[in-house]
């Protein structure tokens, strides 16, 4: 198991205002759209090495993954503006949705972004790792 | 596309922000260097010798402050620079302009946004003090979070 979810039960009452909360994952989603930006140009290159008949077939996953990231941005973008508009005193408790997030690094981030170093919660560097457990 | 030797670092505390931008500014064809402290930020820019930089305000270590005074001591402060920053009050932007910031930028905002601004940067000289969008000696507190405060 990795820090956050040991941290998390350690102090399972980790809190945060909904307007943070709406920043958080405005930045995720975000990231995720940049993420999908970089799949796409990644898949350009490969189409040029491809048939013109395998192109053809290609070229629905490139239009769907162009559509993902203009998805995401305009999530982003929502989540963004929503946050300005809830009142900064609303808070919510957010230790079990976190709970829930099974990819570590996104896990530990969003649970630093949110106030959990405030509270200890470590901001390790592991990437990429899946906690099942 | 901008041309291969465009060198950016970017610092920031934050790895979410810090791989958006990287990707964002990747894309858009830049060679980019993260860090994620003041000390690191000074190490980086000797060895990067970048072309512009996008720092956060609040830099864990060494402040954005001490940092840039650093540079500028040093003789290392010879590119533009984007700040960032979250709840940026008329003080900070004031701080900003002081320290020699070409432009700011209001946490959150967009990856293609901070693209637009590097781009921006890179094409256009600096002409001296430039004029302030916001409203910032306007009656009553700035906006409370517009995508851009200023460009000098």
């Amino acid at each position: 198991m990795k820090g956050t979810s040991l941290t998390l039960l350690a102090n399972p009452r980790l809190e945060a205002t909904v307007a943070t909360t709406f920043d958080v994952v405005a930045w995720e989603m975000e990231l995720a759209a940049a993420r999908c930006l970089m799949l796409d140009a990644m898949l350009g290159r490969v189409m040029g090495l491809l048939s013109p008949q395998q192109q053809a077939e290609f070229r629905d996953g490139m239009h769907t993954v162009d559509l993902l990231s203009q998805q995401l941005t305009g999530l982003s973008s929502f989540a963004r503006k929503m946050s300005e508009k809830v009142p900064a005193d609303v808070s919510a408790q957010v230790d079990e949705a976190l709970g829930g997030i099974t990819l570590g690094a996104l896990a530990d981030r969003m649970t630093v972004a949110l106030g959990g170093d405030e509270k200890g919660i470590n901001d390790g560097e592991a990437a990429g790792d899946v906690d099942l457990f | 596309m901008i041309a291969n030797s465009a060198r950016v670092v970017v610092a920031d505390t934050d790895r979410t922000v810090l791989e958006l931008l990287q990707i964002r500014l990747e894309l858009a064809g830049y060679r980019v260097f993260v860090c994620r402290g003041g000390d690191e930020l000074i190490d980086m820019t000797k060895v990067a010798r970048p072309t512009a930089m996008v720092l956060d305000l609040n830099l864990s270590g060494l402040g954005a402050s001490v940092v840039l005074d650093q540079l500028r001591r040093k003789n290392l402060l010879n590119f533009p620079f984007l700040l960032m920053g979250k709840n940026m009050t008329p003080e900070s932007l004031q701080e900003a302009l002081r320290l020699g910031a070409r432009s700011c930028i209001v946490k959150p905002f967009s990856g293609a946004d901070v693209v637009e601004r590097v781009n921006w940067m890179m094409r256009t000289p600096p002409q001296g003090p430039a004029p302030i969008l916001a409203p910032i000696s306007a009656s009553g507190p700035p906006p409370r979070r517009p995508s851009v405060y200023l460009d000098a």
